[in-house]
């Protein structure tokens, strides 16, 4: 018989060989030194690659590595606040327009009229008292407007935030659904 | 083992963020020891290596757990290395053509084996150096093998090289491992021999 090939003595080494073939090679090698001292040398090799020390990192590796993940979720959380909490947020924004707009306009026009009103004198000195008339009024004419939220132009405003509230939520759902599908 | 890295990851999944740092510690080692075998520079490896663990923390939410974090994290590291290798020169692509050190492999049948202890630290010194020295290609795929113990599947998940070229990188690899202790030994037993010689001739 021929000497074993060199692929032959890793697949015996490594234990990747059909038995009837392990015979054989074996039978051989019980009569070839050559092969027997090839395959303690392949042998000897095999376990000092194994053996060989690991290289470490520096001793503050960990703690590189730490320090740069945690900035990542740091910077990521408004991120990931937005990805998973995208519907209640467009939600709030929503509602945070209509109730601004229904409210700030009439407030301004009517802190406007109280402070034209004064009289220079008593500006300063009547300002905190005139301030409080200001937002009673403000209360009183809210409320009137609040009454009279049934007027065409109210309902239009209202069916107009209602459409940007669902097509934010229709939005937030189909980027979710997308990052979901590249993900995965 | 496994085991043990499911039960991290899904802890830091759940909030526990600085339980990274077990993972880390965990595989550190082993993954450096990849680093170096690619990049051959201590500083590259351990920047490149920094990359790797950050780039796997960004995305851990989508690790599967039926894979193998070892493999799935070792492709990571092995892409991580791959760039900075490309960016630096050409040389790992040079280094993995397969024609290229085919000429070295052909170890005369009737070569001998020197007689030299194969235990000793000498020997062990010396398949260090030569796996120091082997193209990151062949060096990358010995480590993988042999320290991380992966099967040439899960090679092929790492590398992303076709099963066949894995295997017969790796053959090439140890064949030239094994030919280059082979001729340091030599001239080590040779430089020796010739000194007794001279040592004798001077008695």
């Amino acid at each position: 018989m021929n000497h074993l090939t060199d692929d032959q003595l890793l697949h015996l080494l490594d234990g990747t060989i059909a038995p009837t073939e392990h015979q054989r090679l074996n039978a051989h090698l019980a009569a070839c030194k050559e092969c027997r001292q090839k395959l303690a040398w392949q042998r000897a090799m095999t376990r000092s690659i194994k053996h060989q020390p690991l290289v470490a990192p520096s001793p503050r590796f960990t703690a590189a590595v730490m320090r740069r993940a945690l900035v990542y979720e740091r910077q990521s959380a408004f991120v990931h606040f937005l990805v998973r909490h995208g519907t209640m947020l467009a939600l709030i924004i929503g509602l945070s327009i209509v109730v601004y707009a229904f409210s700030t306009i009439p407030a301004l026009e009517i802190m406007q009229e109280a402070i034209h009103k004064l009289p220079p004198e008593e500006k300063m000195t009547q300002y905190v008292a005139l301030a409080n008339r200001a937002f009673a009024q403000y209360l009183q004419s809210a409320g009137e407007k609040i009454i009279d939220l049934a007027g065409a132009e109210n309902i239009r405003l209202f069916i107009l935030a209602m459409l940007v509230m669902a097509a934010l939520a229709l939005f937030d759902r189909l980027v979710r659904q997308q990052l979901k599908r590249i993900r995965s | 083992m496994p085991n043990q890295d499911f039960e991290i990851i899904q802890r830091i999944l759940a909030g526990e963020t600085r339980a990274y740092a077990e993972l880390v510690d965990r595989h550190k080692d082993k993954a450096m020891t990849l680093a170096m075998r690619l990049l051959k520079n201590r500083e590259d490896a351990e920047e490149a290596l920094q990359d790797a663990f950050v780039r796997a923390f960004k995305a851990l939410d989508r690790f599967e757990m039926k894979a193998s974090f070892a493999t799935w994290f070792y492709r990571i590291v092995f892409n991580v290395c791959s760039s900075a290798l490309s960016k630096r020169n050409r040389a790992f692509e040079i280094s993995i053509n397969e024609n290229g050190a085919a000429d070295d492999l052909n170890m005369p049948a009737e070569a001998s084996t020197p007689e030299i202890d194969i235990e000793s630290f000498e020997f062990q010194q010396i398949v260090r150096e030569e796996i120091e020295r082997m193209a990151p290609a062949y060096g990358a795929i010995l480590t993988l093998f042999f320290i991380q113990e992966f099967g040439y599947e899960e090679i092929v998940e790492v590398t992303g090289l076709p099963l066949g070229t894995v295997k017969n990188r790796l053959f090439r690899a140890r064949m030239m491992l094994r030919e280059a202790v082979l001729k340091r030994i030599r001239e080590s037993v040779g430089e020796w021999e010739s000194g007794r010689v001279k040592r004798e001739q001077l008695i």
